[in-house]
């Protein structure tokens, strides 16, 4: 049984990033590695999991997944898991990434917020990626397929400028 | 006297033409001379006749002719009296008709160079009417074209002076919008972080990503 789809499709389901589903795929590696070589039951494979990022901030969604996670990785051939690993890694590279440039770094909340819509509106296979600067206050700065343009508050500005200066010069 | 002495001739050339033919001729020279005295005193007798009737015709032409020379010295005097008064009436006459033909002369003159003064002067007129026309339409057209230019190069420079302050007053405008557009984004820089919440930031997030939805940039 070829388990990479579905192993995507959990990592897509809980991660909206590519840093995220990355992760989770970490989590998936290491939940593999406790089930095929410590024998690890489900229980155990949480522990490991809780122990091994418990200093990690933001890490909800990970052990919202864990469940489906562990049962991908017990449903997996132990001489395929790597493989599959691989495979998965090789997959999520070929997802479309959409890029933002927002100001402040954003808590998975509203991380998935966004990518909620994203993948509603846009793509639903879309992974995210968010470099921060703070150029882009009041918005973002979107790159996709190559291209990049500011949406932030300048984009705003420049496009209400008229106005503004109307006002201005009403005042 | 001359008409008898031609008669006279000619019996005598007649006489010697019968004497030369009696000689000639050998007749009896008496009764030939009888004959030719016959003749002769015949002729004598119609010579003296004539010569009475012309004598009295001459006396009588001489009587007539003085009484013709004196009616004709009257005649001539009463002709030449009136030719006299003729000619003084014909030469007052003349002399008025020189006159009249003169006076009418200088008022004909008179009237036509009047005339040809009006014409003149009309003329004059007209044509300095003309020129007059002709200088005022000039003027006319120079003043307008001149105007047209000054009102060109008016407007050039008013409109050359209006884009400068256009021009100065959109770099002015500009540069004014330019730094209260930076000020207002400085200040919105300097308190949006502090001002908005995660959430906020999330739908500002969400609303760009509209705004590239509706501009068509995920297609």
């Amino acid at each position: 049984m070829n388990s990479v789809p579905l192993i995507i499709a959990t990592i897509l389901k809980y991660a909206y990033t590519r840093v995220e589903a990355e992760k989770l795929l970490s989590v998936f590696r290491l939940l593999s590695d406790a089930y095929f070589y410590q024998q690890a039951d489900a229980r155990m494979m949480e522990s490991i999991i809780e122990e091994r990022f418990r200093h990690a901030l933001d890490t909800t969604y990970y052990f919202e997944s864990l469940p489906e996670l562990i049962q991908l990785a017990q449903k997996s051939s132990k001489g395929r898991i790597y493989e599959t690993i691989h495979d998965v890694s090789d997959a999520l590279e070929l997802l479309p990434v959409l890029t933002l440039y927002v100001p402040t770094k954003l808590e998975h909340i509203y991380i998935a917020t966004i990518g909620t819509w994203v993948r509603g509106t846009i793509n639903e296979k879309i992974l995210l990626q968010f470099i921060i600067s703070a150029a882009y206050r009041g918005g973002c700065g979107v790159s996709w397929k190559g291209i990049m343009k500011d949406y932030s508050f300048n984009h705003f500005l420049q496009r209400e400028s008229r106005s503004i200066q109307s006002l201005i010069q009403n005042v | 006297m001359l008409i008898i002495g031609i008669i006279v001739s000619i019996l005598r050339e007649k006489s010697n033409a019968i004497v030369s033919q009696q000689n000639a001729e050998n007749i009896d020279i008496d009764q030939a001379q009888i004959k030719s005295n016959s003749i002769i005193q015949s002729a004598l007798k119609q010579a003296r006749a004539l010569l009475v009737n012309a004598e009295l015709s001459g006396i009588k032409e001489v009587v007539r002719t003085r009484h013709d020379s004196e009616k004709l010295e009257q005649a001539y005097e009463e002709h030449l009296h009136e030719l006299v008064k003729r000619s003084e009436k014909h030469l007052e006459y003349t002399t008025r008709s020189i006159e009249d033909h003169y006076v009418d002369l200088f008022q004909k003159a008179e009237k036509q160079i009047k005339s040809q003064m009006t014409d003149n002067q009309q003329r004059i007129i007209n044509e300095l009417d003309l020129a007059l026309d002709e200088a005022h339409k000039l003027l006319t057209t120079q003043t307008q074209a001149t105007h047209q230019q000054i009102e060109r190069q008016l407007e050039a420079e008013i409109n050359d002076a209006k884009k400068l302050v256009d021009g100065y007053k959109n770099k002015r405008m500009e540069a004014i919008d330019r730094q209260i557009g930076e000020l207002v984004i400085e200040t919105v820089k300097r308190t949006i972080d502090k001002a908005l919440t995660p959430e906020e930031h999330t739908d500002l997030v969400i609303r760009s990503l509209q705004e590239a939805k509706q501009d068509g940039f995920f297609t």
